[in-house]
Parts: C-alpha cells; structure tokens; sequence
C-alpha cells in the first residue's frame, strides 16, 4: 500500500513542478510610454492589478500636459507659494537636490527648453541661439524655494518630472512587490528597468544593454537583482534638419543639444528615481565629468557608458556580473575604478 | 525468545525490497525523465514569434523566419518581414511617425512602440546566439 502512495506523490510533486509558478504579465500604455510588467508566485494577478492602479495614479499625478494634475497646479502658480501633498514635494525636493548635485546637467526647470524643441511633438524644430538663451535664464532648480508643504517656482519657471518620474514610479512598484512578498517580478517602462528578487528558478535577471550604434544588438548583459537599471542615450529620439542630427538630450545650462561624446550612459542602482536623474545628466556631462562624478558621489551606484568611438567604459562594481559575449559588435571595454 | 527482541522484530520493518518497489521506483524515473524532457527549451534554432498588440490587446503571433519576407496589414499599420528575418513597422498612421523611423528589429526582446497608436510589435522567444536576456535596458 505504502509504495503506491509513494508513486502517487511522487507524481504530484513533478505534476507541481512542471506547471511552473503562477505568472501574470500585462502592457500598459502611461506615463507617455509603453509599460511591460511580469509578476511571478502566488497572488501575481492581484499585485499585477494594484502596480497597474499604481502607475495610473502617477500618471495622473505628475503629468504636465494633465491639467487637471498637482504638477499642472505647480506650473500655473509660478511666482508664489503652492500648496503640495508630500509625494510631489518630496519628489520635486529630490529632484532639486540631483540637480544641485550634478551641477545642472540634470534639471527638471529644463521644461519650456524642451517645449521649444518639441523633440516628442509632430513638428520639432531647432530654436534660434536668442531664443534658448532667454528661455535658459529661467532654468535653475536652485532657485525653487521649498518650504514645508509650500513650494514656489520663479516667475517664468515650469518644472517637468519626466527625466525622473518613470524612476520613481519604478521605485513604488518595487516597495509595492516587497509590501506584498513577491519574490520574482520584472518591469520595463520604456526601457527603464527594475528587477525584483530573482528569477523562479533562483538564477539572476539577465538584462540586456541596447548598443545604441545599433539598437538590433548589444553592448552586452549584465546579471541583477533587485537593481533598477536606466539608459539615457541620443540615439533613442532624435530628429535631422539641414543634413544635422539633433538628439533629444538637452544641456539645461545652454538649451543646446548635448554634445558630449556618449552615445549612451546607463546608470545601475538601488534607487530608480536617482538612476533616472543620473543617467541624463552622466549622458550630459560626458566620460570626464562622469568619472569624477561616480568616484566622488557619496552614494553608490554602476554605470557603462558608450562613447562614439568604440568605448565602452563600466565601473569596477560590474565586473563580475557583465557578459561582453554576446556584443555582436567589437567594442574596448574599460573598467573604472575610484582610485 | 524474550519479549525485548520479539519487540524489535516487530518494530523494524522489512528492508529487503521486493519486486513491486522496483516498479514504482523505474515509474517515478521514467517520468521524472518524461517531464524534464518536455520542459527543456525548445532546440528550434533561432526561432523568433512576433506579437503584434493594440492598447495591450494581442492582435496577432507569427513566426519570423528567414527566406520568407511579407507584409501584414493591422488597420492602418503594416509590419514587414525582410529577406533576412528583420521586422519593421513600414506604415503607420501617427504623425510623428516615431514607429516607422524605429527600423528593423530582429532578436527577442526588441520591440517597436507606436506610442500615440498605442501599437506594439515585439520579438520573443529562442535567440539564435543565444545571448537569453531576461529584459533590455535602452
Ligand atoms: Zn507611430
């Protein structure tokens, strides 16, 4: 008797086994890009079905093109005091403080520049050298006055969070999967990456690092977990005009297209909405700035950066986790270390 | 005999394995075996499925093969399959035309996104190098 029920579990174990943890996986259309969210374990449609609530509540929240929005709200009250609910505050508080760290290259007071070139818009154009140097002077974070649950934008000031906001909302989405036990999940809001936890068969995450001189291929992988990982580079959006590419970063400081001799800077770490902010403004500062950047800042964090002559420098912390094999093109890979 | 050892005769069970043990041990192996085989990764050389979705609705699954190009028209969108295996979006009613500025796509995990459309077309499945990432930054 005793040996058949040994068969029966037996069979029931590899039956449990072969069906696979539970997954549930959706698209979601917010925050201007196309959002890719895979949940795996027990209870995945559920927490798949609150991320998505998550993120619409954001979208409506931080957008600038949402009237009807706090950020919207923010914009139209330039020159006095605005009232704002923690999130924001704490979020336009970070914001200001990268800006201030990374000496203006990253700055979400870049808004109406960007308006100007209308990169994302039907018609982009490339504004005169008067025109950027007027709509320049009213860029500055530093001159945000924030005050307990006050914010006050200068006269002529619009703030935009979408260089920080798809960071942060992966950073809610990875306290939501921690909140609810989730043990295995992967995130994609348009390219920005968040990894939870491992895969279901305990193996790290392997992610892909787009080779932006030919986005079919790839600098390489790099095995995470529990890592955001985000890529600022030209190549992604850009537009020609008189035989001149313009690609879609912008030096806050002068308005112009940056022009730093990275083809792409991708920031890795424990914090999405930093590595939002950072990877723009590593992209800006070029490989010098970058490096004095990494070896000084007192927060942890990888990068790789692309220059455009066949480059590719990582930071010591990726060197036993990137994989160059599977780079279709020939690339120097240089590894930096903080001495 | 004394009323210890009689105990311990009766305690310990039979060790030797009798013939039905072996049945069941041979059963749960050759199943065992069954069941890893039908779990490893398909060996189908490289073979790509393209998904094509509308507002997260899948609209369509195709093998992409080389050697057998095409067009496939979704409403105003046409996707095309070139000679060598590379899928692009060549038609696209959005006017920033982003979509079809995006060009071809050719390995799992690409995908090209028609924001304003709200249309995805995207690789999955066996890379022919072999390079299985999970999910790419970009
Ligand atoms: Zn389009």
């Amino acid at each position: 008797m005793k040996r058949w029920l040994v068969l029966l579990l037996a069979v029931c174990l590899l039956c449990g086994c072969a069906a696979g943890p539970q997954e549930a996986s959706a698209q979601i259309f917010s925050m201007d890009t196309v959002i890719d969210i895979t949940v795996y374990g027990d209870g995945a449609q559920d927490v798949l079905r609150d991320a998505r609530a998550e993120l619409v509540r954001l979208d409506g929240a931080l957008s600038r093109h949402d009237s009807g929005s706090a950020l919207a709200a923010l914009n139209r009250g330039a020159g006095g005091p605005v009232a704002v609910e923690e999130e924001l505050y704490d979020l336009l508080y970070a914001a200001a403080a990268y800006a201030a760290d990374t000496g203006g290259c990253f700055d979400i007071s870049v808004a109406p520049i960007m308006d100007a070139w209308n990169f994302t818009g039907d018609t982009p154009r490339v504004p005169s050298q008067a025109e950027l140097e007027a709509l320049a002077a009213h860029v500055g974070s530093e001159r945000i006055v924030f005050d307990g649950g006050t914010v006050t934008l200068p006269e002529g000031m619009a703030v935009d969070l979408g260089g920080i906001a798809k960071g942060y909302a992966s950073d809610r989405l990875a306290a939501l999967f921690a909140q609810r036990g989730v043990t295995s999940a992967k995130v994609s809001l348009g390219g920005n990456i968040y990894v939870h936890g491992t895969k279901t068969d305990g193996s790290l995450w392997r992610v892909g690092v787009e080779d932006p001189n030919d986005p079919g291929n790839f600098l390489g992988a790099v095995e995470l977990r529990d890592r955001f990982a985000i890529t600022s580079g030209g190549y992604q959006r850009y537009f020609e005009q008189d035989g001149v590419t313009y690609y879609h970063i912008v030096d806050p400081k002068t308005g112009n297209v940056a022009r730093s001799g990275l083809l792409s800077a991708t920031v890795i770490c424990g914090n999405g909405a930093m590595g939002d902010a950072f990877s723009t403004a590593l992209f800006v500062m070029g490989l010098d700035a970058a490096v004095d950047f990494w070896r000084t800042y007192p927060v942890e964090f990888d990068m790789i950066l692309a220059d455009d002559d066949g480059h590719v420098y990582l930071t010591e912390g990726l060197r036993d986790c990137f994989d160059a094999s599977i780079a279709e093109h020939e690339y120097e890979y240089i590894f930096l270390s903080k001495e | 005999m004394n009323t210890f050892s009689s105990q311990k005769n009766n305690a310990v069970p039979r060790l030797r394995p009798a013939p039905l043990d072996a049945v069941v041990v041979l059963a749960v192996l050759v199943l065992a075996a069954a069941l890893f085989a039908a779990m490893l990764p398909k060996q189908s050389g490289g073979a790509l499925a393209c998904t094509v979705s509308r507002d997260g609705q899948v609209l369509d699954t195709f093998p992409v093969e080389e050697n057998s190009p095409g067009e496939r028209v979704y409403g105003a969108y046409t996707v095309s399959v070139a000679q060598d295996g590379a899928v692009s979006v060549t038609a696209a009613p959005c006017a920033g035309q982003d979509c079809v500025r995006t060009g071809a796509v050719r390995r799992a995990g690409q995908n090209i996104v028609c924001l304003p459309g709200r249309f995805v077309v995207e690789l999955s499945g066996t890379d022919g190098d072999g390079s299985g990432v999970d999910i790419v930054v970009r």
